[in-house]
Formats: structure tokens, C-alpha cells, sequence
């Protein structure tokens, strides 16, 4: 029975060739619709959220009492990424800081020592961090990621100086060739940047200011709002579970406080609350989106299945009029729409991977993969669709035969 | 005339028109929607970029005179046993212009976290600081402020002036720190944004050319009866061009009209619903959306041209 179904299903599809490639074009290009704005609106949401999160929006600064004042040193930097770190994953880039005031040109200027574009290995991996992977920022005289001479100075955007800059520091002078321009657009304009061992070597001086870090956000809700305003003290179990394993600025700050007790963890509010705010908006419009994609997608394959059945009306006439029954034109439809449907999914997958890489390569310059559970959804929607559509149309299949055949 | 044959045809083809109708003016509201989803980001981001404060410190000369912002005076002074800066400003004001910072608790008087941290002072809790009798608000910042107790009064000789400016570089070569360390990223983001909208549009209009296209392919066999009664009474080959032509210019006109009040719609849902935001008006939208349709539907008139073209009357009259 199978076998004949499909037999005839081939042969109607021979037999009415334009009319079934049209078919499956349709089911196809709907298809590939869904599955590519899908992929791209997934995929767009954390690259957009990685755009923005390209510049500090934490400082960590030694914890200071009335008492003490704790040290932080660069192992602690490494330890953002060591796997003591729940939300390690989502620290992008850390940076260790430390201050001096210098001299150059004769007048006063901020001196700050720190990694240019450091490896780090920690826990077995290896990591660049550093001041100059901070991708924010925008850089003049070569490229992020670029070597940079550890003899070299980079210099804030408002710091007037040529190819090198004669810098007086604890009263050692020094030449250093300028490496690159750092433009931020906050305080670190101001400063001459040194690699933090040349730094030491000038300064004698071994501990940390600050460590700058910039991590990867959650937009914040009422939990986290909670968190903010009251503590977590207040929280139940499974609250306060929901809250560290959600990656929100305040929760991120709880375990690089865990992860680092010597450190007091400032979350830069003027740039998370953007960063917050820009994500939560972006989110929202790409799952209305989505759904708006999801609709079009499925109408345009009801449709094309209602044209499709509606034009093979007459055939349905006459194999009713040989004694086929309801039941055997309904499977007769189905087989057809089915076989449309396969060879649709396969075109869809072939059409969305080409258009999401080369969408995606244009617009972030980086290549999205579709994803795997969406292809499958996606090859499903036809299948799903079909045998709706069909349900629908199946009402039509009680039409008289004479007029059908008239 | 021309129009009563037209309404006539469409009236007796409702039933397969509704659905490729309900096609295009949702690809076209998809497509509308997208353009001005983009448009509408620019409004969204800037109106978020508020939340980053305070864009401009200006730091006056003696004696000079700032009329706006808010002016913040700062001295030390002793707190218990620590020394700690103190400022003087329009605490109201200077929250409402930092609409990002975090005040924990109801106190009068802002004591910054570090400095809270460091000399152990809780929210609510009583404070006197030079003279000054209140309750302690903790404010997290992120900014310098966190280190200063701020009080409410009037700065006479302010130390700073805090300004939030669409046009900081106004203040370049002032005595000025202008902070736009996240300016770069906006403008990275809303160019995203704008290419990725764009290809979302052209691939949805490319999308309803296609299906609108195979749609007409589908059903266009199944006109030729129609066809050929209409040329065995005497109509020539161009007068049923033109009633086709006709017939599918007034469902493009339909459906665009249709598509772009939906994109309306959506547009509207979308980014008032999920951005909380207006959206904004696109005459971009406008004619993407009456091209698209125009272009889909002349290409499938075209479909039921060629169609009619390739068959004899006769042929026409039996369905062949």
C-alpha cells in the first residue's frame, strides 16, 4: 500500500512537474525564511550583547577598612578565569592596574602600569588579557590583537606625544616608543599606559590599584533588582540558586568576591545599566520577531498547500469516480505534499546555511552556524504544517465528483 | 467595466486568493515591521544612553560662574575617627540625573559604599558629619562618588560641575573630563542593528516575491478554462493581459495598503510592547512595502500571462 502510494505520489509529481516544484519551492523558501531570521535573530541577541560588552563595567580595588587595607596582586587577575570562578566563562577581558604620577614634557602626568595584551595560562588554558583587549576601545596604531613592544608605552587619546615620550617616574627617566593611542572616552585618556613589569621596575612598586574587568551581562529583573537593593539575605534557596546561576551584573560581582575575598567589586552602574537596558530592548524585539517570522512562514505553506490541493481537484474527481475513497485520495495528498515537503527541507537547510553565513559574516563579521535543534524544528514545520493544512482542506474531498469532473 | 469583471474575478476566486492575500500582507508586514524596528532602535538606544548619567565634569576657574548642571562642592572632613571627602550638592538633582545609581535606603544623606564599607555604616542608621544630623543612605555608583558622603545644600563654591549634554564636545579644551566610554559601542550596536534589519527585510521581500511567484505557478494552470471562454467570445490575447494586469495590480494595491497597516501595527506592538518605546516613522517602510507588492504581484501576473500564451483555445476550453 505504501509502496503504491508512493509510486503514484512520484508519478503525479512527474506528471505535474511545474505545478509540485512550484510546491516545493514554496514550502522551501518559507522554510529557509524561518530558519534563517530564526538563527539570526538567536545568534544576534549575545553578539550584540558582546558589542557592547566590550569595556569595563567592573573595577575591583583592595578592600580598605578603617583598619587595613588588603593587597591585590596579578595572580588574582588570573584567578577571574580559573575554574573557582562560577561565572569565568563570562568574564571577556581583565586588566590589572596600577598608579604613579609621572613626568613628561615638564608637566605632570598620570602613569599607570599594566598588561598591554598578556597570556595567561590558568587551570591548563591560556588567555590574552589585557588593557588592549578591551574592543570598546578604540585603538590607533595597530589592530586589536596586534603585537605590542613590552618596551613600549601606549597612551591616552588626550596625552599630546610623537613616536616616544621622554617619562620621568620616581625620578628614573626614560625614553619609550609610543606603540599605540588609546582613545576610551573616560579617565584613561589622561594616562601613559607602561607594561606593569616595566612599571614595577620604575616605581619599586609591586601591588594593584584596581583591576579593570568587563563581563559579559543579564539583563536584570525583579531578582536580581532585589538582590541590588536589599541583599540576598532575605532570598530562600532556590531564589538565591535562580540568582547566582544567572549571569546579572550583581551576581557576577557575589562570585569574583568569592573568588577574590581581598577585593571590593564596583560594578560600574553608568555601564551596565546601558548595557542592561540595550540588551533587555534588543531581546524583546528579536522573540517578536521570531514569532512574526514563524507566522509568515507557516501561512505561506498553508497557502501554497491549499492552492496545491485546490488545482488537483480534478484528478482527485476522476480517481473518486474509479471507487477511491476518501480516505485513499486524502493519503494520495498526503504522500504528495509529504514528498514536496522532503525535498523542500532539504533545499531549506541548503538555502538558510548559505544566507546566515553570509549574513552573518556581514553584519558581525563572524560566521553563525544554524542551529541544530531549529533545523530539525524547522524541517519539521513543513511536515507539521502539511498534515494541518491537509486536515483542513480534507472537507474538500466531499465534493460531488460530477461537478468536480465538470 | 474593466473594474466590474476584475471584482467579479476576484469574488469568484476568493477562496484561493484569501490565502496567498493572508501570504503576502504578512511577508509585507515582516518586512515593514523590519525597517522600522530598525529606525525605531535609534530612539530605543539613545533613550537607554540616558541611564549612563552625567557625561561632562567640569571643573571651574576661581571665581567662575556655571549656570547649569548640577555644581558639587567637595572638603574633607572628619567622620568619627576617618578622614573622608565630603560633598555638598542638589542630591535630588543629582540622582535625577544619574537615573543608573543605586540608593539603598531612605537616609538624607548619601554615604558612598566604600566609604560606607570601610567605616561600617549601614543603611538607615543615624550620621553626623560636620553638623549635619540625618539618616545614612548607602549609594553605589560606580564612580568617584562612591568614595564621598554627600549632603543636600546649595554648593557656593563648587569644586565640580556635573553635566549631562548631547553635545559634550562642546566642552573639549574646557577644564573639562568628558565620559562617552560607551558612544563607540552604541554606534556599533545601531549599525548592527541597522544592517541586520535590512537583511531581514530583503530576505522577507525576497521570500514573498518567491512564494507569491509559486503561488501564481500553482494556480495558474487552473485559469486556462477562464482564458479560453473569455478568447472563444471574442476577447483579443492583450485584452485578458490587461485583465489579469488589472486584476492582480488591485490585490497588490490591497495587500499593500493592507501590509503597511499591519507593519503599522506590529511595528507598534513590538517595540512598544517589548522596547516600551514609540516607534518611528519610516518612509522607507512605505515603499519597501508598496514595491515588494507591486513587484510580486506583476511577476505573477506575468506567471498567468506566459501560462495563457503557451495554450490554443482550444486547448483552453478542454483544461489541458
Amino acid at each position: 500500500m505504501i509502496g503504491f502510494l508512493f509510486r503514484t505520489a512520484i508519478k503525479s509529481a512527474f506528471i505535474q512537474k511545474y505545478r509540485f516544484v512550484s510546491l516545493a519551492v514554496t514550502i522551501a523558501v518559507a522554510s529557509a525564511l524561518l530558519i534563517t531570521l530564526a538563527t539570526l535573530y538567536l545568534n544576534a541577541e549575545s553578539q550584540l550583547a558582546l558589542g557592547l560588552s566590550g569595556i569595563p563595567n567592573m573595577v575591583l580595588e583592595p578592600q580598605k577598612s578603617v583598619v587595613a587595607t588588603s593587597r591585590l596582586t596579578t595572580d588574582d587577575v588570573a584567578a577571574l578565569k580559573s575554574r573557582k570562578h562560577f561565572w569565568r566563562n563570562n568574564i571577556l577581558n581583565a586588566a590589572p592596574v596600577a598608579f604613579a604620577e609621572g613626568q613628561f614634557d615638564g608637566k605632570p602626568v598620570k602613569v599607570a602600569g599594566t598588561w598591554f595584551d598578556k597570556q595567561v595560562s590558568v587551570d591548563g588554558e591560556s588567555y590574552n588579557l589585557g588593557l588592549l583587549r578591551f574592543k570598546g576601545w578604540e585603538q590607533k596604531g595597530g589592530p586589536i590583537g596586534g603585537p605590542v613592544d613590552r618596551n613600549a608605552v601606549v597612551i591616552g587619546a588626550n596625552v599630546a606625544a610623537g613616536d616616544s615620550v621622554r617619562l620621568t617616574v620616581n625620578g628614573t627617566q626614560r625614553v619609550f616608543p609610543v606603540a599605540r593611542t588609546l582613545k576610551t572616552g573616560s579617565y584613561w585618556d589622561d594616562y601613559v599606559f607602561l607594561d606593569l613589569d616595566n612599571f614595577r621596575e620604575l616605581t619599586g612598586k609591586d601591588a594593584l590599584d584596581q583591576v579593570l574587568v568587563g563581563a559579559l551581562i543579564k539583563p536584570k529583573d525583579k531578582l536580581a533588582t532585589r538582590a541590588e537593593l536589599y541583599g540576598t539575605e532575605g532570598f530562600t534557596e532556590a531564589e538565591f540558586q535562580a540568582w547566582y546561576c544567572s549571569p546579572y551584573a550583581s551576581a557576577i560581582a557575589y562570585t569574583i568576591k568569592e573568588t577574590v575575598p581581598p577585593a571590593e567589586v564596583k560594578v560600574l552602574r553608568r555601564v551596565t545599566e546601558v548595557q542592561e537596558g540595550i540588551i533587555q530592548a534588543s531581546s524583546g524585539v528579536f522573540m517578536a520577531l521570531f514569532v512574526l517570522t514563524l507566522i509568515t512562514a507557516v501561512t505561506a505553506i498553508f497557502a501554497g498547500e491549499k492552492m496545491y490541493a485546490s488545482a488537483k481537484m480534478r484528478e482527485l474527481g476522476i480517481m473518486a469516480a474509479i471507487g477511491a475513497s476518501r480516505q485513499r485520495l486524502f493519503l494520495q495528498l498526503v504522500t504528495e505534499v509529504g514528498l514536496a515537503s522532503l525535498v523542500a527541507a532539504a533545499v531549506a537547510y541548503l538555502l538558510s546555511w548559505g544566507l546566515v553565513r553570509s549574513v552573518s559574516l556581514s553584519v558581525f563579521t563572524i560566521g553563525f552556524q544554524a542551529n541544530g535543534i531549529l533545523i530539525a524544528a524547522s524541517a519539521l514545520t513543513p511536515f507539521l504544517v502539511s498534515l494541518v493544512a491537509l486536515l483542513f482542506l480534507r472537507k474538500g474531498l466531499n465534493k460531488n465528483v460530477v461537478e468536480v469532473l465538470r | 467595466m474593466l473594474f466590474r469583471v476584475v471584482s467579479a474575478s476576484i469574488r469568484h476566486r476568493l477562496g484561493l486568493y484569501v490565502p496567498m492575500l493572508i501570504t503576502i500582507i504578512i511577508s509585507l508586514a515582516l518586512l515593514g515591521a523590519a525597517e522600522i524596528v530598525g529606525v525605531s532602535f535609534k530612539g530605543i538606544v539613545n533613550r537607554e544612553m540616558e541611564k549612563y548619567g552625567a557625561n561632562v565634569i567640569l571643573i571651574p576657574e576661581k571665581g567662575e560662574v556655571v549656570n547649569e548642571g548640577v555644581p558639587v562642592q567637595v572638603r574633607n572632613t572628619r567622620l568619627g575617627d576617618a578622614e573622608v571627602n565630603l560633598a555638598m550638592a542638589n542630591t535630588g538633582a543629582l540622582l535625577a540625573m544619574n537615573p543608573g545609581w543605586l540608593v539603598k535606603g531612605e537616609g538624607d544623606v548619601l554615604v558612598g559604599s566604600s566609604v560606607a564599607a570601610q567605616l561600617g555604616l549601614t543603611r538607615d542608621s543615624p550620621i553626623e558629619i560636620d553638623g549635619i544630623q540625618g539618616k545614612v543612605a548607602i549609594l553605589e555608583s560606580g564612580t568617584e562618588f562612591d568614595a564621598f558622603v554627600i549632603v543636600n545644600g546649595e554648593a557656593a563654591q563648587p569644586s565640580m560641575v556635573l553635566l549631562k549634554t548631547a553635545d559634550p564636545a562642546q566642552y573639549k579644551g574646557k577644564n573639562a573630563i568628558i565620559l562617552e566610554e560607551i558612544t563607540r559601542a552604541k554606534y556599533g550596536f545601531l549599525e548592527s542593528i541597522r544592517r541586520l534589519m535590512l537583511y531581514v527585510a530583503l530576505i522577507s521581500a525576497l521570500s514573498a516575491i518567491a512564494v507569491i511567484i509559486n503561488l501564481a505557478r500553482i494556480d495558474a494552470g487552473e485559469r486556462q478554462k477562464e482564458f479560453g471562454i473569455l478568447g472563444a467570445l471574442g476577447a483579443l490575447p492583450s485584452t485578458i493581459a490587461r485583465f489579469i494586469l488589472a486584476e492582480f495590480l488591485l490585490l497588490s494595491g490591497f495587500s499593500a495598503v493592507l501590509g503597511l497597516v499591519f507593519s503599522m501595527a506590529l511595528s507598534w506592538a513590538l517595540v512598544a510592547l517589548t522596547a516600551k518605546a514609540w516607534p518611528a516613522l519610516s518612509f522607507g517602510a512605505v515603499w519597501y512595502v508598496f514595491g515588494t507588492a507591486l513587484a510580486s504581484f506583476v511577476l505573477a501576473s506575468s506567471i498567468y500571462i506566459m501560462e495563457f500564451r503557451r495554450h490554443s483555445i482550444v486547448e483552453e476550453i478542454r483544461g489541458e
